[in-house]
Order: structure tokens, then sequence, then C-alpha cells
């Protein structure tokens, strides 16, 4: 599991955490994250900055600080609680780049076992040391503004521990900011992991209570797009994490390079986010470069049009969702990168509205934003514009709907639940599994109701 | 030698060849002194005579007329009678010697070396040289001292003509012998006349002394044709010099005549009736000559004095110098008489014909050029009295004589003749105005002491002022072409001419030293020896053609337009040079795009994070000093983008007086009365705002106001203004009635008061009008806050925010920034200004989007409003759509901003100046750019920057109430327990009950006025710029609004 502190534009702020499930390295994916942050910043992997790095216009102060001897310091804290990826890290070549203290890891080192309950019960345990981190990277952000956190909700660390972070991030800090990027498991197949339902309900209601700005991943999806779009027979693991480091890269551009707007993350959630509670976003990300992703066939010609195009097309989303005819967009970010030309955007829109290509919410405005961002000067790609949408999209229910449905299959066979009556939630009965299945019901619900014109009176 | 006389040329010039068969002698002598001799010495003549006192003058006139046939003798005590005079110490004598000498090098000894060789050439029966040259013992006896004076003139006047030295004596002393003394009292009244006016008088007969003099002894008839004809000759003569002669006299002008000049100008001659009339014909045929030539010498005498200028001057000398000639000639033909039997009246006809054609062409100028300065004498004598006319008039000087003399030359081009007599008089009087023009377009100076170059300095206006100064005052004014004042020639390069100087002393105000401006010139003239042929089609193209490429190949040998085009293209090299590489303009523009267009934010939301308390106070105790501290340390932040910017230190934080929407609505409506008094039908013209409620779209009370409001300003152009500021009520007329009375609003105004008084256009006046309000002095903050409440929309909400008097930090903050001299002239202070007005536009939205954001944050973050009963969701869900949909306008309206206004706009520019060419370019693109930027913000129109200010008010408003309307959450919490309810203090229910009316204001305004912005602007992105219907598709991409309309 891993945690950056995530700072504000102008001043640092941001904690990432990251949760690691059984073979999915989530804190592989924040390796790869903070590899891609290195290389569009010019800087090492020791935390050098590279010779070369002489451009300015990028806010290196977001994600990293500069230590005494002038590294670059990720505002990272990697947890976990099992050593075999952290050890990995540690000793790739990227090992020095991390402050050492910054990485938990749980002393009995037998991990959660793939149940939210150890996870979440770890973290009760070893909650000093871990809150001691956030902490002191929180206190060395000058003007901390949110927190954001990479886990994945299929496994035991992800949803538990993360979860547990959740709950106490949103208690010490009650004014900053929550992001995570929560990566769902691949619910369409079975998965190996045969309690992965319970774990994803007691980490969605966190998800739906605790944090501010979900962006959903999920590994359907990112298998898919990987086999579809980028051409790769059998998606590795490590390609995978690549499509997920390059969305999180791209989504925090903004905040980066900064430009005219979305400089901070309120500003940039708080569009996208008009009702609290519908705070789960999508993401579509178009063209995926052989830079990005290793040996794929790299994509034809991108104009703004094209892109913006094709981030609405569902097949490039990296969730997946099942729209129901009603199903609409409350809002829609884009942050293109690259030498878009202003004038296209309006032309684009128009177009875009024209053929329909996305229905929005009926009780109030709803817009495309498109925010233009400059790109890294020291990663060469062979298009000239690339673009991420981050979305808020109502056929996101049907993806907790099918969470729901597993759950329930299991729940009413009353099936492996005994190793989760060991966690201290469970001991009086299993209440927080109903409680819980009640809250992401009630989300599910909020997310149809968003559906009908009459959504601003919902709830009386 | 009548074989040869047709050489004469009157402006041949040079050698004057007169092939005098051994009578060369004065031949030789004058044209061994062919500038010397006549001119110099006659002026002494005339001089002479006007000090020695009109009675003197007539006395010798009227006494030479009646002297013919007087024993020789008597010459000899005329002269002498002269010399004594001067020996006397006679005032008019020794005047006469001192101007001589005076008048150029040769001027006196010219004087006196002919003397001798008329005095040689005299006659045995006339009195020797030496009585001349002596003041010899004997006076005249006859003769007073006036007559003397009188005779010494003449005397001294005909000596110059060598030849006729002779006869001149012998004539003159028998007029002075026989001449009676006749003083005449009203002739001292004149001389003073003549001593201001004119030295002609001498040869000027006095009406009463012609018709009293006595009748001929001898009748002409009687007298056989040749002696008849002789005579006549020997009269014709002297007036072809312009001197009265017996039988030829002038013909009397009417006494009314007031203008002195008239006297000279073409006063017609007449023979003696009793002549024979073969001759008298022939006579009529050349005595017109004599008149043009006193009529030319008039003009010469008026134009030389100093006042008419150098090109004056050098007109005047030319022509003197084709006089000159002519007296040469006709002392040509004096000899030719004298000596040879046979000339006749004919001969004499033949001979003069060149040179009387060369002398009309002449007299036609110089009529040309009187009429031209020739004064309106004003009809109203009050007017006339008041406002004499005062020194020489702009139309004959300078360039204006070239115009003429180029236009003659055009016109006159199918005349060989004249036209080269004109390209003569062009090429000769062109020198000094090519000078000042070369020091002008090579090194920037102007030496134009007489007014007459074609660029004008204003003094007053420098540099050092540019920085308070909002109306582009140095550029526009240091330096203006004369109006009226540019030969006609010269008009299609007057822009080129002007800049070059222009740019020159740019470069010379930065302390730049400007290198020699002959190099161009001599790079010009080997270019030009090259492709001389080129250079002349160059010249031609330039005009209309062959005319004009003529006129300026006569001027400076051809090289005045390649120069001026070379000169040009140096000055504008070298100052777009210092601007965009020395200087950088683009880094600084783009530095100023980062501070005022918050490019790069990043460095602004932190500044507004640290400056978030201060800024919440009333402007008036707002910390300038702490909040330039803070701007300071967020802009060195090392993390931030600003931290490589060189020029950061220019940055100021500023505290303006007026909140934007006033400041916008002045500039707004201070163009509108410059239309409305532009447009003399301004009543008649229908105003957008009233089509706009005919067509039906604005239906409401606010509408009917501002229409109102507009109505009004047509109807009476005061009102608007005296509704603004009290002491604006008597801006009458056009801009710079407008311009004055924003001038008088502030006690520090008055600095700028100078360069007001120029006319500018529209749109210039209006940001003065801005500036001063923004500059004027913390006197009276009262006016601005009345002022706002004219167009207040619905004026219960809104005027708090409008106000001075409660303008908060955040509403009076604006930035500002140090322009350093060269770059002050892109970047004027009222370029500045409308950055400031972006910026501050921008900031508004910014700061909305910041509460908003705020807003939402509690909205998430709050426990109050995340777990609520399920009673209460209703009413948050009603708060939710509400900040939904405020903070959609805000950030569509920013988005829309940055990317469809700012960003493309200023890609057009760097495009623009990448490929510039002049510096005028630079200006004329940064200032499109501004317009553009601030139009398309719709920051140019009062109706759509109402509405808009209402809904961004709103919405602050709004974002501000965030907190009350928690506290009613909580309440409302309280209220459903019924128990807790009773017990609720009855304020509880007040705060509930405000909040709920609160928010359904909130909406209600909301929405209506967010329709009312897109009506108008899909009504004005017809009128005003298409770039509205981007805006309009931003604000409701989803059609809601548009839906919600169609529903109802």
């Amino acid at each position: 599991m891993e945690m950056y502190a995530d700072s504000r534009s102008y001043a640092p702020q941001a904690v990432c955490v990251s949760g690691v499930v059984s073979a999915t390295a989530y804190n592989s994916v924040g390796q790869e994250f903070w590899r891609q942050l290195c290389a569009e910043h010019g800087i090492s992997n020791d935390g050098t900055l590279e010779d070369f790095a002489t451009e300015t216009g990028d806010r290196k102060d977001v994600f990293f600080y500069q230590a005494d001897d002038e590294h670059y310091i990720p505002r990272a804290i990697l947890l976990d609680l099992e050593p075999r990826v952290i050890s990995t890290i540690t000793s790739s070549s990227y090992a020095n780049l991390y402050n050492p203290e910054n990485i938990f890891l749980s002393k009995d080192g037998g991990g959660a076992g793939n149940n939210w309950s150890l996870g979440y019960g770890a973290g009760e345990r070893e909650a000093e040391e871990i809150m001691e981190k956030l902490d002191r990277e929180a206190d060395g952000s000058d003007s901390l503004e949110g927190f954001m956190l990479l886990h994945s909700i299929a496994g035991g660390t992800g949803s538990g521990l993360g979860s547990f972070l959740l709950e106490r991030l949103n208690d010490r800090y009650p004014k900053k900011l929550i992001q995570t990027y929560s990566v769902f498991p691949n619910n369409e197949e079975m998965s190996d992991v045969v309690v992965q339902p319970y774990n994803s309900m007691l980490a969605l209601k966190r998800l739906t209570q605790n944090a501010d700005c979900v962006i959903v991943l999920d590994n359907a999806a990112l298998t898919r797009i990987a086999c579809d779009r980028l051409h790769i027979a059998n998606p590795t693991f490590a390609q995978t994490n690549q499509l997920v480091s390059t969305v999180m890269s791209a989504s925090t551009t903004t905040l980066r390079y900064p430009g005219y707007m979305n400089n901070d993350l309120v500003g940039m959630i708080a569009s996208l986010i008009p009702t609290p509670k519908c705070h789960f976003l999508q993401t579509s990300y178009t063209p995926f470069s052989s830079d990005g992703v290793d040996h794929t066939k790299s994509v034809r010609k991108t104009t703004v049009l094209d892109v913006m195009r094709r981030l609405l097309q569902p097949k490039n989303r990296m969730v997946s969702t099942t729209p129901s005819k009603k199903s609409c967009y409350v809002s829609i970010l884009n942050i293109i990168q690259g030498e878009a030309d202003p004038t296209d955007v309006h032309k684009s829109l128009l177009r875009i509205r024209e053929r329909r290509l996305a229905s929005f919410i009926p009780w109030g405005p709803a817009s495309i934003q498109v925010a233009l961002t400059k790109k890294s000067p020291y990663i060469h790609t062979p298009h000239r514009v690339s673009g991420l949408m981050l979305a808020n999209h109502t056929s996101i229910a049907s993806l907790f709907k099918r969470t729901c449905d597993q759950y329930d299959r299991l729940r009413k066979r009353n099936a492996f639940l005994e190793p989760y009556r060991q966690g201290i939630l469970f001991q009086d009965g299993l209440e927080e599994f109903d409680e819980s299945r009640e809250v992401v019901q009630d989300l599910i619900n909020e997310y149809q109701a968003c559906e009908n014109s009459d959504y601003v009176s919902y709830g009386q | 030698m009548t074989d040869k006389t047709p050489d004469i040329r009157a402006f041949g010039m040079q050698e004057f060849s007169f092939p005098a068969k051994g009578k060369g002698v004065s031949s030789s002598s004058s044209s061994e002194h062919p500038q010397t001799p006549f001119d110099p010495a006659r002026h002494a003549a005339y001089r002479s005579n006007t000090f020695a006192g009109g009675s003197g003058y007539s006395i010798g006139g009227s006494g030479g007329r009646h002297a013919r046939g007087a024993p020789s003798d008597s010459v000899a005590i005329g002269s002498a009678g002269a010399r004594a005079e001067v020996g006397g110490g006679g005032a008019g004598g020794s005047r006469m010697v001192a101007t001589g000498s005076d008048r150029g090098g040769g001027g006196g000894s010219g004087g006196v070396h002919i003397a001798p060789a008329a005095t040689t050439r005299s006659r045995a029966d006339s009195m020797p040289s030496s009585s001349s040259t002596s003041a010899g013992p004997h006076r005249p006896m006859s003769a007073g001292p006036g007559a003397g004076a009188g005779a010494g003139a003449s005397n001294a006047h005909r000596t110059m003509s060598g030849v006729l030295a002779d006869d001149v004596l012998r004539k003159i002393s028998t007029k002075i012998s026989e001449g009676s003394t006749i003083g005449r009292a009203n002739s001292m009244h004149r001389d003073e006349n003549v001593y201001r006016r004119a030295p002609l008088i001498p040869r000027i007969i006095e009406d009463q002394e012609m018709s009293s003099r006595p009748e001929e002894t001898i009748h002409l008839g009687s007298i056989n044709l040749h002696q008849q004809e002789q005579m006549l000759i020997d009269d014709i003569l002297f007036t072809l010099l312009g001197i009265e002669g017996k039988y030829t006299t002038m013909v009397p002008i009417p006494t009314a005549q007031q203008d002195p000049d008239a006297e000279y100008i073409h006063r017609e001659f007449r023979t003696d009736e009793s002549f024979d009339p073969s001759l008298r014909d022939l006579a009529a045929r050349v005595l017109p000559l004599a008149s043009i030539y006193l009529s030319i010498e008039a003009f010469i005498e008026l134009h030389s004095r100093f006042e008419y200028g150098f090109v004056s001057h050098a007109l005047c000398a030319a022509m003197r110098s084709l006089l000159k000639e002519y007296v040469i000639l006709v002392a040509q033909l004096e000899n030719q008489f004298r000596t040879t039997e046979d000339f006749t009246l004919q001969k004499l006809w033949f001979y003069i014909q060149p040179t009387m054609q060369t002398l009309t062409s002449l007299d036609v100028l110089v009529g040309v050029i009187r009429e031209a300065g020739r004064r309106e004498i004003p009809e109203d004598e009050i007017e006339a009295f008041l406002n004499p006319p005062e020194g020489v008039p702009q139309e004959v000087k300078g360039g204006n004589i070239l115009a003429m003399i180029a236009a003659g030359m055009f016109n006159m081009s199918g005349d060989p003749v004249t036209k080269k007599l004109y390209s003569y008089l062009l090429s000769k009087a062109s020198i000094p105005y090519i000078s000042m023009l070369e020091s002008w377009i090579h090194r920037g100076e102007i030496r134009d002491p007489y007014d007459e170059f074609m660029i004008v300095e204003s003094r007053k206006v420098r540099k050092e002022n540019i920085k308070e100064d909002f109306s582009d005052a140095y550029w526009e004014q240091r330096y203006t072409i004369r109006a009226n004042c540019v030969p006609s020639f010269l008009k299609p390069l007057e822009n080129k001419i002007l800049l070059a100087g222009k740019y020159l002393n740019v470069i010379r105000e930065c302390g730049i030293h400007i290198s020699n401006g002959g190099t161009p010139t001599q790079q010009q003239q080997q270019q030009h020896q090259q492709a001389h042929a080129s250079a002349s089609s160059q010249a031609k193209m330039l005009s209309e053609g062959l005319a004009r490429g003529e006129v300026l190949s006569v001027m400076n040998g051809g090289l005045l337009v390649e120069t001026i085009e070379a000169a040009y293209q140096e000055a504008n090299t070298r100052l777009l040079d210092l601007l965009l590489k020395e200087r950088q303009l683009l880094a600084r523009l783009r530095s100023m795009k980062r501070y005022f267009f918050l490019d790069q934010s990043d460095y602004f939301t932190h500044f507004l994070d640290l400056a978030f308390a201060e800024l919440k106070r009333p402007s008036r105790e707002v910390s300038l000093t702490k909040l330039q501290s803070l701007m300071d340390l967020v802009l060195r932040n090392p993390a931030s983008v600003t931290v490589n910017d060189a020029f950061k230190e220019d940055l100021k934080v500023e505290m303006s007086r007026t909140s934007l929407l006033d400041q916008l609505l002045r500039v707004i409506h201070v163009n509108n009365n410059d239309n409305n008094n532009n447009n003399s039908n301004g009543g008649n013209k229908v105003a957008p705002g009233g089509d706009m409620t005919r067509s039906s779209t604005f239906p409401t009370r606010a509408d009917s106001r501002m229409q109102g409001a507009r109505t009004h300003s047509r109807a009476n152009s005061v009102a608007p203004l005296s509704s603004y500021q009290q002491g604006h009520g008597g801006s009458g007329g056009g801009g710079g009635g407008s311009n004055d009375s924003w001038n008088e609003d502030g006690p520090d105004m008055p600095m700028h008061g100078g360069g007001y008084g120029y006319g500018y256009g529209g749109r210039d006046s209006a940001m003065e009008g801005v500036i001063g309000s923004t500059h004027h002095g913390a006197g009276d903050p009262s006016p601005s806050s009345a002022a706002s409440k004219p167009f207040s929309i619905t004026s219960s909400s809104v005027t708090s925010s409008s106000s001075s008097s409660s303008l908060s930090g955040m509403d009076a903050l604006t930035l500002d920034y140090t322009v350093t001299f060269p770059l002050s002239l892109v970047i004027s202070r009222k370029a500045l200004t409308k950055y400031q007005l972006l910026f501050r536009h921008l900031l508004g939205l910014k700061h909305a989007e910041q509460l908003l954001c705020q807003t939402w944050a509690e909205h998430t973050k709050n426990k109050i409003w995340r777990h609520l009963s399920k009673e209460m969701r209703g009413w948050r869900g009603r708060v939710y759509a509400l900040r939904g949909r405020m903070m959609s306008f805000v950030q569509q309206f920013a988005y829309y901003v940055f990317s469809e206004v700012l960003e493309p706009n200023w890609r057009t520019l760097v495009q623009k100046l990448d490929q510039v060419s002049t510096v005028d370019q630079v200006l004329k693109f940064h200032s499109d750019f501004l317009d553009t930027c601030l139009k398309e913000c719709m920051l140019t129109n009062s109706k759509l920057l109402r509405i808009y200010s209402k809904l961004i008010s709103t919405c602050i408003k709004f974002a501000n109430y965030t907190e009350r309307f928690t506290r009613a959450l909580s309440a409302m919490e309280i209220q459903l327990d019924d128990e807790a309810a009773s017990k609720a203090p009855p304020s509880q229910i007040q705060l509930i009950e405000q909040a709920m009316r609160r928010l359904n204001e909130f909406e209600d305004g909301f929405l209506y006025h967010i329709k009312l912005l897109m009506e108008a602007l899909h009504f004005y992105s017809a009128t005003e710029t298409v770039q509205f219907l981007c805006l309009v598709v931003r604000l409701d991409f989803n059609q809601f609004y548009a839906h919600q309309k169609e529903q109802q």
C-alpha cells in the first residue's frame, strides 16, 4: 500500500496510499506512477535533477520535496503488510528515490490474506506508526490540500488497510480532500479471491463515506483495453499498471503544469462532483503511446476533436459498466495535453453537442470542461495531443450493482464469513456487512435518482 | 549684336554673354560682378530714401521729372548734394552706405566699384566721379537736403546699371536742378507707412503730383516719329526697372485700396497719349513687363523677411537672381539703345520676348503664393479685433511653397521653358527644406526656427510622463505632422517621414547614440548611381505617376524618395530591434500575460490563499505593504513557475478606488457619449438596447431601467456624466469636452491636463475617463457610489458591492507593472489600464470560483451537510444544485475567457509580432489585442456587463451565505425533533425562515439573470462579436436552461 502527499499546486501536499493485494502489486502501480512523474519532471531515479531538465513551467513541489542535498523526494508513503513488492522496489534502481522512513511494513509480515478484516485490524494495530508517518509528511507540506490513496479493493490489504486509512484521515484532517484511485476487481470472471465481494463491499462503504473523490479503475476494463486497444494478447500486470499510472499522472497534470485553471485539487473536483455523494469518477485515456505502454502499436493522428470524441467512447473507458438508456454524465473534465489549438476546443464541443455523443443530467447545467495543459518536454510521444477524461457518469452504479449482486450471492449462503469474524468490527456480529450493503444501495439509488430531472429534491 | 540677343536668358544665371562690340566695358563690369552690384546697392538706395524722409524723396522725384533739359552742370551739384548729405551725417545717407555694405559681401564694394565705372564713362558735361565719391564742397543751391537725398538715392540706384550711369547722372542732375522743392505735408504721413512696409516707394508717383504737374511744353505730335520712338524707348527703359518715365506713367489706383501690397502689384503703366498710336501700341505690349517686375520685386521684399522662413528666403534668392538677370538685360538694352543707331522699339520688343515669358511665369507663381497667403478677414469685427491675425500664414511658408511650385511645375509641364523655370525654383527653394528633412530622418532633429517644417515637436510631452500619462501622448503627440504643411508631393511619404524621425528620437531618448545619418545616404547614392532607372520608377510608382516623380527628382537630385525610404527602414529596424531584441518586448508581454491574465495562475492561487484574510477587509484598511510582501513571497517561491521570470520585480500590488463595474461602465458611458456626440442625429439612432426591448426578449423592470438610462443619455448627453460626478455637468461637446470634464474630477488630475485638449477617438477618451476615475484622489468616493445607482439592476441587492465606500480589498485589488521607457510606448498607461481591467475581471472570476469551491468543501466535508435527516435532503438538494449551477457558470465563463478569448488572441498576437515590420504595427497589434480581449470578455457592453456582474455578485453572496445556511440546517435538524424544537430559541426559527427566503431569492435571481445573459449574448453576438455564441454554448451545453424555458 502506498500513500502520497498531494500538494496544492503552489505548495506541496497530498499523500498517496496504495494498497497491495495478493498477486496484484499496487505498490508496483505506485512505483510506476512515481517513475512516470520523475520522467516528466526530469528527475533521475535517485532523485537528482537530470542535466537536460532545464525547462521551467512545471511545479515539482506538488509531489516532491527537496531534501537538504537538493534531492527530490516523493511525498509518498508506502504501506504493505507483506514485504515482497516493497523489497522489489527497494532493490530496484529507484530505491534511493523514496524516503526510507516512509516505507511501512507490517512487523509480522504475514500480509492480510485477502481478508478485509485482517487488513483493517493491522491498521488498527499499527495505527500509531502509520499516522506518525502521515503526520510527518503532512506537516512537511506548506499547504496541504489533500491526500491521494492508491489501492485495490479486492484483496485484504488494499481494502482493509485502505478503509482504515480513509477513516483515520477523515478524522485527523477533516478539512483536507481525500482522493483515491481505487482498482476494482475484475468481477466479470470469477476471481481466485473468493471473498473479494465482501472486501469490496466493506471498502465501498468507506469510499462512499470517507473519500471525497474516488477514481474508479477496474481490472476487467484495464485488461480489455490492453487487449483491444493496444493489441496485446495477454497483458501482463506491468502493462496494466502502466495504464493506471498514465491515468494518474495525466489527472494531475493541471496541478503540476499550472495553466489558467484547475491549479488546485478542489477546483478540479468541485465541478466534477456537484453532489457530494456521487463522487465516483470514471476515466478514459487516449491515445496510449508506445512510450506509455511498452510494445504496443502506436495510434494514428490526433486532433483535439479526435481525442475528445474518442474519450467519450465506452471502449476507451477504464471501467466496465453497463450503461442503461437513462445513464448520463453529471459532468466531464477533459484534460488535453500537448499542442492543442484552443480554437479547436470550441469546434469539438459543438460537434459533440450536434452529434449527441454525450447525454447529460436533466436537472442542471452540465458541460464538458476542457483544460489545456502542457506536456512534459522530456517525454517524446508520436502524437501531438493526448487526453484524459474524468467523468462523473451515472452508469458507475452498475458496477456497484454487480458488486452487490455478487455480495448478495455469497452473503445469502453466508459463505466464507468465518475469517471476518475475527476482526474487531465483527466481534459483535455481522451488522457491519449489512450496513455497508445499505450504504452502497443508497449510493446506487442516488445515482439512479440522479438520472431524473427531479433529482434536486431527491430524498424527501 | 542683334543676332545674339535671343541668347539672353533671364534665368540663365552663370554666364551672361552679351557680346557688345567694343563696348563691353559695361557688360564686362556687370558680368564680373554678377551678384553684387545691382541688388544690394539698390536696396541701399531705397533705404536711403526711406530714411531721408518723404519730402526729400518727393522732391527728388518730382524734381527729377521736371528737370529734363536742364543744364548739365547742375548734375554735379545734385549729386554732390547727395554726397554732402552723406557726409553731413544725414540719417539717410549714412544709412545708405551702411545698408549697402550690409547686404552681402559684395554689396558695398559693388556699389563703390560701379560708381567709378559709371563716372569714367560719364560725359564731359557731367560731374566728374570724384564728386560722387567724396563729399564735395558744393552744396546744392536749389534743392534742399531732402532733394539731395532723393537724388543720391536715385543716383546710387542708377549707378548699379553700370552702362546707364552716365545717362542716369545726367537725368538726375537735370531733374534736380530744375526741380522745385515741393515739400508735402501728407507725404510725411505716408512715409511712416513706407518705413514700415516696403521700400519701393521711390518709384511710386503721387497721383496728385502727376495730375498737378505742368503741361508738357513740347507737343509730341509735332516731333517726328523717330524722335518720338527714341524718347519712348528712353522712357520705357526706365519704366522697365520700375521707375516711371516722363511719358510712361503708372495708372493711379483708387485711393480706397487698402492693401499696401496692392500698390506694387500689377500696377499698369500707360503711355502718353500724344505718341504715335503705333508706338503706343507697341509700348503697351512692353509695359506689362514693368508691372510684373514691380510685382515680383514687391513679393521678394516681403517674403525675404525673416519670419517667412528658410524656404521663402531660398525662393526669394532664386527669384532675385532671376531679376538680376532681367536688370542686366535692361542694362544691355540701354547700352544697345545708346550705342546703336537703329535700335527701335520693335527690336526692344523682340529682345525682351523670352524674358517676358519667364517673368510672366514667375509672376503667376508669385500670384499663387500671394493668393494663398491672403488671410480671410473675419466678417465679425469683434472677432477680428479679438483675434488679429498674427505672424505669417502657414500657407506661404515651408512645404506649402514647395507644394505650390510643384503644382505649377505639374500644371505647366506642357511648356518646357516654364517647367524648367519652376524646377529651377523648386530645386533652389527646396534646399533648406531638404536639409531639414534629412536632419530629421537621419538624426531625428528638428531645425526649424520658423515653423515651416512638416513635423512639429511638442516639448511639453515628455517621456517621463508616460508612466502617468494615459493617453499615449508621448507617442501620439510628441511629434506630429503639422496640419496643412506637408507639401503635396510628400503626402504619400509623410507618415514614413514622421515615423523615421520619431523612431530615431525614441532611440535617442533611450540614451543610444545615433550614428552618422550620412551613411545610408552614401550607400544610397551608390545605389542610385547603379540603378537610377529603377529608383525613378520607384518614385513614380509611389505616386500617381510621372508628375510627382519629376517633382521629387528635381529636389535633392532625385534621391529624396530613396533617402526617405532608407531612413525609414533604418530607423524602423533599429527601433524594432531595440524593442524586440534588446528590451525583450515579447518576453515582457509574456510576463504580463502571466501576471495579468493568470496564464500560469499557481502564483495567484497561492497569493489569494495567503492574502485571503487581508483582502476580506475593506479596501481602505488593507495594508498595501503587507500585500506587496506577500506577493513578493509568492513570486519568489522557488517552486513556483514565476521564480524564473526575470521581470517579477516589476509587479506591484495596488488598490483601485472604484469597483470594476463602475470603472467599466464609465468607459462605456464615455464611449456612448462620444458616439452620441459624434452622431449629431444621436436621437434618431436606434440603440441596440432599444432594439432588444422591442424584440420582446427583455420584459423586465431592470431592462426598462437600463433603457431609460440609455435614452436619457441620448436625449441629453450631459446627463449621464453628471449622474456620475457632479463635476461633469458641463461636458457638452465631443470627445474633447468630456475629456476635460473627466479631468476636473480629481485633485491629482491637473498633471495630466496638458495633454488632454486634443481630440482623441472615443475609445481613447473613454480610457482616460476610466483612468481619471481610478486615479482620482481619495477625495470623494461618494459620487461614484451614487453613480452606480442608476445602473444597479435590482437596486436592493446590488449596490453594496459596487459602491466604492464599501469596496472590499478583493474588489479593489489590482496589479501594476513597472514599464521602462521605450517599452512604455507599447505598454503605455492606457494599455496597462486595459490589462488591469482584464485582470480585475479575471480576479472577480477567480474569487467567485474560490468562494464556491470553499462552499463545495463545506458542503462535502461538513458533517451537518453530509449526514442529514431525510426530511432536509430536498432542501439540501436545492442548495447543492444552485451551487452546482453557479460553479458551472463561473468555471465555464472562466474557461471561455481563457481558452477562447485570451489564449487564441494571444497566439494571434505572437504570430503577428513575429512578422512585424514596423514599430507602429507593434503598437497597433498590441492595442488591437487588448481591445479584442476586452470586447470578447464582454467588458465593453454595459448591458452584458451589468447582467454579468449581477450574476457574479449573486454567486459571491451565495457563497458568503454558506455559513448561515449551515447554521440554518442544524437549526432545522433541531426543529425536526419536537422535544428539542420546543426548547429552541425563536431566533432559530427566524434563521431558518431567513435562510429559506434567501435561498429562494438566490435561486430566482440567478436563474433570471443567467437566462437574461444568454438572451443578451445571443442578441449581441450579432452586433458585437460572434465569440459570444461560444460562451452561450459553454454556459448551456446540455440545453438545461433552454429546456427550462421551453417548459415555461
